[in-house]
């Protein structure tokens, strides 16, 4: 299939926007965690975070990055942050690569796949590839790495810290001007270095999308190919997606009986790193270092993946012959299509939700406050250098200060560093459970969504009934993690309803975007849905 | 001091060296983007409906039938394509049993059984032992008393392929 230049171009921009946009919520949690780390944990709590010179700093680092609700852009304010805080190389590689596979809410929707035991084995063989790495990557960065030592590209943004540069090395902003220089950071990197590598990770997707024609990869990947896993590898390092974007290809890899070796890839390279990562590590840590540990990652994700591609086939599934997991790498025009403003805005506001638009909205603000910083020349050293004595810790135990009684007593600035990072883990646990709410909450949200489907697929309004058709495909999956979270189990009764449900969903998505469409086929289909439909629902009513 | 000025010269000219790539670019991707302006006409890309297997069953009592023949054929060829035509309809009890009106209560043992047998068929290394053609019979045997035993004569309808 041809594509003309207009298209590919349009279809490029459209998924770099789609990207941006998709990675605006973690970008921001990376970008407080960077600032956290940097005014509040301080060099040697992140170090400890991190573990420290301890032999438990590589799984302790998977484990950190397994908690911290990040995507693989958001992860890299933090890499630098823990760059610049002494943090090894190995524990930073171990970090890059796990935060961004999973985090709370991505688990959770992975252990409604067809095997929850998936997810584990793949959470495992995250942690050896992490341990592995990490030691290889300790070894060869031993004599690269320069820690501290800036590059000038970096050297506005990093040379200040929240730490007194003359003598009082143990002295540290507190109170407002902390408060301040916390946003001054976070501004100044989101229009800095940071936005550089974020656009550098999205244009990954827009060179792929450039060249994937639509729907290219819709026959790739099958599970008795045995260049699936290698086929998913040249896909997936450019490609940046969020942990949440990589369970659900998941899930509907595991529902077509795709190949598991290349889920695996997908998971590891797609979701772990963008094209940013290595750029990044090669930056600081030279490229022919950089090159050996990405041959090594690759080499070591590609023997997990033969090994595991065949064990891990589920059983009783019939492959489909063909996915949609991966159109969203694939140019989003497709020959039929005219390239132009109108289908650009269209084809970017299907994707943004609210938590997008809301994550939008605040980095604008604190991109336009990050401009007006850089013009005016304020950075964080101006935030220390022009403080009064007073938003200096060493204040309040100096000869003079007023005596302090009861509660009112200094807390360090690692114990409220600590406090706000459980405090994120702790908000992203209370957030699974609203973002997967009870049973007859989920119940009551698809049947509104059940009803608009059908009645539109029944009158022929395609389009109408193809918006509503994924909201209920999502809400099937919100019930079963919502279940689980509040019974302890899925039955396996309510698994299989929930599987078939969504299998007839999509066959109605298929008969829907047939062109001419068969009225008739789609009333059958409807039919299908309506009386797996009464019994998965009562599965679950029951529960 | 020198470098400096230097730094900030080679700084500019990189900041304007970009700005250039970048106002082109846009102006390409607009020029390409006007350019195409011709209607063109709508067809599907979705013409490939999900592959269903030739062996897949109607329903459940189908299902019972196919697996009984198989078997029979399997002990006079011991075709490994049909082995595995055996190990794909036990693999598929579970979902075309829930297919049907039956109950959750009737399902659990056909689900159950059928998870054992696929994992004997799994563990015969390639083979189809005397035993686990057994436990094929009572899966079918189970089938069929469980679609005698209903009373809704749905339990035996039609299950859907995609």
């Amino acid at each position: 299939m041809n594509q003309s230049l207009s298209l590919m171009l349009t279809g490029g921009l459209v998924r770099m926007v789609q990207g941006f946009a998709t990675a605006a919520p973690t970008l921001l949690v990376g970008l407080l965690i960077a600032s956290i780390m940097r005014y509040y944990l301080g060099d040697k709590g992140t170090r400890r975070l991190f573990g420290a010179d301890t032999m438990r700093s590589l799984p302790q680092s998977w484990l950190v990055g397994m908690l911290l609700p990040v995507c693989s852009i958001g992860v890299l304010p933090i890499l630098r942050e823990m760059r610049r805080a002494g943090v090894k190389p190995g524990a930073m590689s171990a970090f890059a690569l796990s935060a961004p596979l999973f985090n709370p809410l991505s688990l959770l929707y992975g252990l409604t796949l067809s095997r929850p035991l998936v997810i584990i084995l793949f959470a495992i063989g995250s942690l050896i590839i992490v341990t592995t790495l990490g030691l290889v990557w300790d070894a060869l960065a031993v004599g690269t790495a320069k820690p501290n030592t800036l590059s000038w590209g970096e050297a506005s943004d990093t040379d200040a810290t929240g730490d007194r540069q003359a003598g009082t090395s143990q002295d540290h902003l507190i109170g407002p001007r902390r408060l301040l220089a916390t946003l001054v950071h976070v501004a100044r990197e989101l229009t800095g270095t940071s936005l550089g590598l974020t656009m550098l990770a999205v244009a990954g997707l827009g060179v792929l999308a450039a060249f994937l024609p639509f729907g290219a990869m819709q026959h790739s990947v099958e599970r008795d190919d045995w260049l699936a896993p290698l086929t998913m590898l040249g896909v997936a390092i450019p490609v940046y997606a969020t942990p949440m974007l990589a369970m659900s290809q998941l899930g509907m890899m595991f529902q077509h009986a795709n190949s598991p070796g290349a889920a695996f890839t997908l998971l590891i390279l797609g979701a772990g790193l963008n094209l940013a990562t290595p750029v990044w590590f090669g930056k600081h840590y030279g490229f022919k270092a950089t090159a050996t540990w990405m041959i090594s990652l690759v080499v070591i994700v590609l023997g997990i993946s033969y090994a595991i591609n065949r064990p891990l086939i589920p059983p009783g599934v019939e492959p489909a012959g063909h996915t949609h997991a991966f159109d969203v790498y694939a140019n989003p025009l497709s020959v039929y299509d005219r390239a132009g403003l109108t289908t650009l805005r269209g084809l970017v506001t299907k994707v943004v939700d609210v938590s997008m638009m809301a994550s939008l909205a605040a980095l604008g603000l604190l991109g336009l406050i990050g401009v007006w910083l850089r013009i005016t020349k304020v950075d964080e050293d101006r935030m220390t250098n022009t403080a009064s004595a007073r938003s200096f810790a060493s204040s309040l135990t100096s000869a003079d200060a007023n005596p302090r009684k009861g509660f009112d007593m200094v807390v360090p600035p690692s114990v409220i560093g600590a406090t706000m990072l459980a405090g994120l883990i702790a908000l992203s646990g209370v957030a699974c459970f609203a973002y997967y709410p009870s049973p007859e909450e989920c119940l009551d949200e698809i049947r509104l969504a059940r009803a608009e489907c059908l009645s539109a697929a029944n009158s022929g309004q395609v389009d109408h009934a193809l918006y509503w058709l994924p909201v209920w495909e999502e809400w099937s999956r919100r019930l079963e993690v919502g279940t689980f979270l509040r019974t302890g189990e899925v039955r396996p009764y309510q698994r299989m309803q929930s599987y078939l449900i969504r299998k007839k969903l999509e066959l109605l998505e298929h008969e829907l975007e047939h062109d001419p469409p068969e009225p008739e086929e789609i009333k059958g289909v409807v039919r299908e849905i309506l009386s797996t439909n009464s019994r998965w629902v009562r599965a679950f009513r029951r529960s | 001091m020198m470098d400096s000025v230097f730094f900030h010269l080679r700084r500019q000219r990189a900041v304007a060296r970009t700005s250039r790539w970048v106002c082109s670019s846009v102006l390409l991707w607009i020029a390409c983007a006007g350019c195409s302006t011709e209607e063109v006409p709508k067809a599907s890309l979705f013409e490939d409906d999900h592959a269903v297997a030739a062996h897949w069953p109607d329903d459940l009592g189908d299902l019972s039938d196919k697996l009984r023949k198989r078997t029979a054929r399997y002990n006079r060829s011991s075709e490994e394509s049909l082995r595995r035509e055996i190990q794909d309809l036990v693999g598929w009890v579970g979902e075309v049993a829930a297919d049907t009106n039956l109950s959750e209560a009737d399902w659990i043992p056909l689900y159950q059984k059928s998870e054992t047998v696929s994992a004997n068929l799994r563990d015969d290394d390639g083979q189809l032992s005397e035993d686990t053609q057994n436990q094929i019979e009572s899966l079918c045997r189970l089938i069929d008393d469980t679609i005698s035993r209903t009373s809704d004569p749905l339990a035996s309808v039609k299950s859907t392929a995609l």
